[in-house]
């Protein structure tokens, strides 16, 4: 709810078990509060309860979803594989001659950076990065994971997808660099370079400082002079290499700087992007309050209500000579009443009630006025005229018909009546 | 007070239908406390307690009405020996009918046993009916239990009588205030809050914080009744219903499917919306009558073709083209880097224009008669700006009657025609335009910042004053 220690367990609770199980967590969650009936099996106890209490209650009664992570896994492995397999092709595809460092360059560590800086642009860039319909491969994936029913979350899913998809994708630069690192352990390759369009010495030795440069403090890049020995072509490739080291930490470093950073430091970015976004959505959606007011939520246990039975009520003209008049808790009416009851001291009445004074030869009418409302000592005197008298009638006066008010309390009137077996009038006055 | 309840705790009490349940409704926030319109249907006591931060703040319980008050008041009156003894007195009179299982006085047994347990009075009187002296027999018996006590004149069919109710109540009662529990915003909510804190001292402290949490709690409630609106109106905006033509089937007929499909699921979404308000303010059982949301616009529909696997064709062209040129990538490979990559460049090209090629006429692939390409109906996102202002200004116009509306309030809400302008007129023009902006960017999908932006203008928007 409103304090800032509330919202702070409510987000620990969610992120118990790492971002992953947060997502699913919360989302479960999401669906869980927005079917229709969201009340917990209530506990044993009544008093309130934390709204991490009741967290953990709706947890223990869930299952929660765990996404078919295998898919996930089949294209981690697959990204292994082909990381292996291209940087072993690529160092045996011809053992007698050198192996033309561009090749490797290009698959191993240019090839990954545009791809890096492609996924870059519609993850975080692209106007169309929340729509699902501009991702089919990660609609593909949703499916594939089964989690159709969170589309609706697609703002929190897709930067998930995302992160997962780069962390496969690290996997792929990682493996071609293991594999060079065994297959060079126990095979000597030699490297060197090729170009049609580059014809000079010179123009490689520039391209290959500014290749280095990110990692030039750390290893020198490949001088003019090892650029000028290990230049090969098609023609003539036997060539004498004197610094070969150079050149496979220089490819090394390229995989790494180019092809593994970028796409690492972006998983980083979108793991972060993603986890900033789910936290942002749970202090900021309404779910947990909706949770809570459901829980709390308690219903009346008294069992009487309106039944809209509308029944005809006779009308009668007052006053009338033919009926002994009683009024009910109003001393001031305009007629002439043989008693007013309900005013004075309980005793009075009762003692009158009780006497001789109570038995008549005529019906008996109680006039009342229809804004007041029945109560237990009405139907106490009404009992005790009924023991001497046998046609006992409640009659409404003044009657405004018209009056949303009156035709409320006429309800009221009307179930008193039913219940205590009297008849139940309209008066009007006479003219 | 009772020792085992460390929070205030007040009996609701009064002559039966005057509002007791009312009044325990919207100040505790419940809107499934009972209010019938036949008197004496509260049969029983019942606790409602106001929680916040898993705290209970303070309980009221619903009684039920007097029903005998002058017995009890003669009773109690032939039982008390002095002024000293009168608490004794009401609370051996609730002791003995308890014991005879008399039902007779159950109503006043149940109403008066809170009040004896520690809890304040909260008397509660109709100022539209006028006073009279049958209600001193009630009052005076609330006064014999010695409890903290108030009253509340309750204006249910008018304040016609008022001023007679506050003459004759502040003779028997500390604090008097006027107060309808059908219309109380607010701020009239926590004008009464603090005259309980009036009441008791010891109270005074508790509902104090009350009335501080409530303000923040409210303020909360506010933000995230307007993220629901934002994130709902994102979906509306954002959704697309799809369907595939087959080459010969009549279109028209499934344009009528498509857009009957559409509307329902857009129905639903605001449907949904209003239900996620509702559980969110605790009106879960507030009926609804409006109108529902039509989105009938001449180029509600778009066509594109679609292939297999769901690609479009730039996407189908891209891809072949890649696959083309990793292809020709595997054949560099083999020769050692020597084509200087010329592999990958003609296995571009050629896949490329091969896919351009056999995707010119969609309807003629076919694999064994199945076709594998063809048309694609679509209806949405909407972008139609008239339409967007309909759903904003409905969403705002619910999200307004909702955050308005009290828990006593049992009347069939209506959404009204919604008046967008005059409450846009109330914001700046360059937020005007800066939100007219993001809703048009809303049917591409909003990241949660944006979202938030939105909330924002919700929430002015629907606390500007409207029309």
């Amino acid at each position: 709810m409103a304090s800032k220690h509330v919202t702070k367990a409510i987000e620990q609770f969610f992120f118990k078990g790492g971002a992953t199980r947060a997502l699913f967590r919360w989302l479960d969650f999401r669906l869980f509060v927005s079917q229709k009936n969201n009340k917990l099996i209530p506990s044993s106890d009544n008093r309130s309860h934390s709204a991490t209490e009741y967290l953990q209650a709706w947890q223990q009664q869930m299952s929660l979803t765990t996404p078919a992570t295998g898919i996930l896994r089949l294209l981690a492995v697959i990204a292994v594989l082909i990381g292996f397999t291209a940087m072993a092709g690529v160092l045996n595809v011809s053992q007698a001659s050198f192996i033309n460092i561009w090749v490797p360059l290009a698959l191993f560590a240019f090839l990954p950076l545009l791809l890096t800086l492609s996924s870059f642009y519609f993850s975080f860039v692209s106007p169309a990065k929340h729509n699902l319909h501009h991702h089919p491969l990660l609609h593909w994936l949703i499916n594939k994971l089964n989690l159709q029913q969170f589309i609706p979350y697609k703002n929190l899913l897709l930067p998930w997808l995302l992160w997962q998809l780069q962390s496969a994708a690290i996997l792929f630069s990682a493996s071609a660099l293991l594999a060079f690192f065994i297959l060079a352990t126990f095979q000597d390759y030699l490297f060197g370079w090729s170009s049609t369009l580059i014809t000079d010495s010179a123009t490689m030795t520039q391209l290959m400082t500014a290749i280095s440069w990110p990692w030039h403090w750390l290893l020198e890049a490949p001088t003019a002079e090892l650029i000028q020995q290990t230049r090969f072509s098609a023609q003539a490739s036997d060539l004498t290499v004197s610094a070969n080291d150079v050149w496979w930490m220089t490819l090394v470093m390229a995989i790494v700087v180019y092809g593994i950073l970028p796409r690492l430091l972006l998983a980083l970015l979108l793991r972060q992007q993603f986890i900033r976004q789910l936290r942002s959505n749970i202090q900021n959606s309404s779910d947990v309050e909706q949770f809570i007011v459901a829980q709390q939520h308690q219903v009346s246990r008294n069992p009487i209500q309106s039944d809209d039975h509308h029944v005809e009520n006779g009308t009668v003209s007052l006053p009338s000579t033919e009926t002994v008049l009683i009024s009910w808790q109003q001393p001031d009416i305009h007629f002439n009443v043989e008693k007013n009851l309900g005013s004075d001291d309980w005793l009075q009445d009762e003692q009158w009630l009780n006497s001789a004074a109570s038995q008549f030869d005529k019906p008996v009418w109680i006039i009342i006025d229809p804004m007041q409302t029945p109560t237990g000592e009405l139907a106490d005197c009404i009992e005790l005229l009924q023991q001497h008298n046998e046609s006992i009638n409640l009659v409404l006066y003044p009657i405004n018909a018209d009056d949303s008010r009156y035709q409320q309390q006429r309800k009221s009137w009307q179930f008193f009546a039913q219940r205590h077996a009297v008849t139940l009038k309209e008066g009007h006055a006479h003219v | 007070m009772s020792e085992s309840v460390t929070h205030p705790v007040f009996a609701v009490v009064g002559h039966p239908n005057k509002g007791k349940s009312s009044i325990v409704a919207t100040l505790t926030r419940q809107d499934a406390v009972k209010i019938s319109e036949i008197s004496g249907t509260t049969t029983s006591a019942q606790t409602f307690d106001l929680n916040i931060d898993g705290e209970t703040q303070y309980t009221l319980v619903d009684t039920p009405g007097f029903q005998r008050p002058r017995q009890v008041m003669s009773w109690c009156q032939q039982h008390a020996p002095n002024a000293a003894e009168r608490k004794n007195t009401i609370q051996a009179f609730v002791r003995e009918q308890r014991a005879s299982g008399n039902h007779k006085f159950h109503d006043e047994v149940e109403l008066l046993q809170p009040i004896l347990n520690g809890a304040g009075i909260i008397y509660v009187v109709d100022g539209s009916i006028p006073y009279s002296p049958e209600f001193e027999a009630e009052m005076t018996i609330l006064q014999w239990t010695g409890q903290p006590r108030m009253a509340l004149i309750n204006p249910i069919g008018g304040e016609a009588y008022v001023q007679e109710w506050q003459d004759a109540l502040s003779q028997y009662f500390s604090v008097v205030r006027v107060f309808n529990p059908m219309t109380a915003d607010h701020q009239k909510q926590f004008t009464i809050l603090s005259a309980f804190a009036e009441l008791y001292e010891p109270w005074r402290h508790n509902i104090e914080s009350t009335v501080e949490l409530l303000k923040q709690y409210f303020e909360t409630l506010e933000r995230q009744g307007a993220f629901v609106v934002a994130e709902h109106i994102q979906r509306i905006l954002s959704h697309v219903s799809e369907i595939k033509v087959p080459a010969d089937f009549v279109k028209s007929r499934l344009q009528d499917k498509l857009k009957h499909d559409y509307q329902s699921t857009l129905r639903h979404i605001e449907a949904s919306m209003q239900k996620q308000l509702q559980a969110l303010f605790a009106h879960p059982e507030m009926q609804m009558q409006t109108q529902q949301l039509s989105a009938d616009y001449p180029d509600l529909f778009d066509s594109s073709h679609w292939y297999l696997y769901g690609l479009d064709r730039q996407k189908i062209v891209a891809l072949s083209a890649s696959a083309g040129a990793a292809a020709g990538a595997v054949i560099d490979v083999g020769m050692g880097g020597t084509s200087l990559m010329t592999g990958a460049f003609f296995g571009g090209l050629v896949s490329g224009a091969a896919s351009l090629f056999a995707t010119a006429k969609p309807e003629n692939l076919k694999i064994n008669g199945i076709p594998l390409a063809g048309e694609t109906l679509k209806a949405g996102p909407m972008k139609e700006l008239t339409f967007i202002f309909v759903v904003l200004g409905r969403a705002v116009d619910f999200l307004e009657i909702i955050l308005r509306r009290t828990h006593a309030d049992r009347s069939v809400a209506e959404l009204p025609e919604t008046n967008l302008t005059a409450r846009m007129n109330h914001l700046p023009k360059v937020e005007q335009v800066q939100l007219t902006r993001l809703l048009q960017k809303a049917h591409k999908g909003l990241s949660d910042s944006e979202l938030v932006k939105l909330r924002d203008w919700i929430l002015k928007l629907c606390l500007s004053p409207s029309a």
